[in-house]
């Protein structure tokens, strides 16, 4: 022990530089794979956060339609136009400029289903069925059984990066087995 | 001068240190990366299996619904399903098909097909409803989803 205080001989610039430079390296690999962890763990939860802004906007459409009457197919697929539980004509638009999926209540402003900062809309298609008969008697027999909606999705992080969503909803109203359509009037 | 190197075992030992490390940095990161790619997988999982609970109420509803007239009070024809089928939307009649099968792609109304997932729908008849176990498989990550069990009254809900 003694000796090893003694010991009068010392590192050269060079051995120092090299520790130095080795251990400079080794910090930087850590700390860029520590922010790449970093960076993937808030890139999740971005995820997260705009696949949950996904699931409340469906599932707004999915009540709403759940209820509706009258149901329209508009602009090749594009649109939709029905009436809401209490009569308002209401309708749910892709605007392919924007990249938006918009709901519009009469002729309140359309707001958007999903927050444009989260997800980016790329295709919806709205599809409905037709009836097998050309009765024009009851609702139930000439009302959409079904409706279809394709969506064509990109959720997006805040640092820009996209993963795609494409999926599909299905509603089959319950105003479909009513006599007559209340809204009719 | 003392010519002690460092030993090969002292080597062998960091380079195990340093390599433990590296695995569990990048482990983590692996595993927040999967963790989403299984949350969207089961979110369009879901999304199908939704998708054909709807199909199947539909189905059920146009075949009770259609033929009825109110007038002559005509009986109600009950669907008839196979055992294990499948149910989508027919883009170009705008109807609703059965076919009798027991494992079923899944196609987007676009045309496009959602690739690796499959599906089963396994019916049974009870004197007041049908019974409809419907399941998804993913085969490409492995995912199964739940059973979903639906049951559907034969009777109409509102004659």
């Amino acid at each position: 022990m003694a000796s090893f205080f003694l010991n009068n001989k010392s590192y050269t610039l060079l051995e120092i530089s090299i520790v130095l430079l080795l251990f400079s390296f080794a910090i930087l690999i850590v700390s860029q794979i520590y922010l790449n962890v970093i960076n993937a763990s808030i890139m999740i939860n971005d995820y997260y956060q705009a696949l949950e802004n996904v699931r409340l906007g469906t599932e707004k459409i999915w009540r709403i339609l759940k209820y509706g009457w009258s149901f329209e197919v508009l602009n090749n697929g594009r649109s939709l136009r029905f009436q809401k539980k209490n009569c308002v004509t209401t309708t749910i638009s892709f605007n392919s400029a924007e990249k938006v999926l918009y709901y519009q209540e009469e002729t309140l402003i359309p707001e958007p289903v999903f927050d444009p900062d989260l997800v980016k809309v790329n295709r919806i298609i709205f599809a409905t069925d037709t009836p097998n008969v050309n009765e024009n008697y009851a609702y139930f027999q000439y009302a959409p059984k079904i409706i279809i909606i394709f969506y064509d999705l990109e959720i997006k992080s805040k640092k820009g990066v996209t993963t795609s969503l494409v999926f599909e909803q299905a509603v089959a109203p319950l105003n479909s087995t009513y006599t007559s359509n209340l809204c009719a009037q | 001068m003392k010519n002690k190197g460092t030993s090969f075992g002292e080597i062998m030992i960091v380079f195990l240190i340093i390599s433990v490390a590296l695995i569990v940095f990048l482990r983590i990161t692996s595993d927040y990366l999967k963790s989403l790619v299984f949350v969207k997988d089961f979110f369009i999982l879901n999304s199908l299996l939704q998708s054909k609970h709807q199909l199947l109420i539909a189905y059920r509803n146009k075949a009770l619904e259609e033929p009825f007239m109110v007038e002559t009070i005509a009986p109600a024809q009950w669907p008839i399903f196979p055992s294990n089928f499948c149910i989508l939307f027919n883009t170009s009649t705008k109807k609703i098909d059965i076919t009798s099968s027991s494992n079923c792609s899944f196609t987007f109304i676009d045309g496009t097909s959602l690739r690796n997932v499959t599906y089963t729908i396994s019916a049974y008849s009870d004197p007041d409803y049908y019974i409809f176990d419907i399941k998804a498989y993913d085969r490409l990550r492995g995912i199964n989803s739940e059973i979903n069990r639906l049951y559907i009254t034969k009777w109409h809900p509102s004659f």
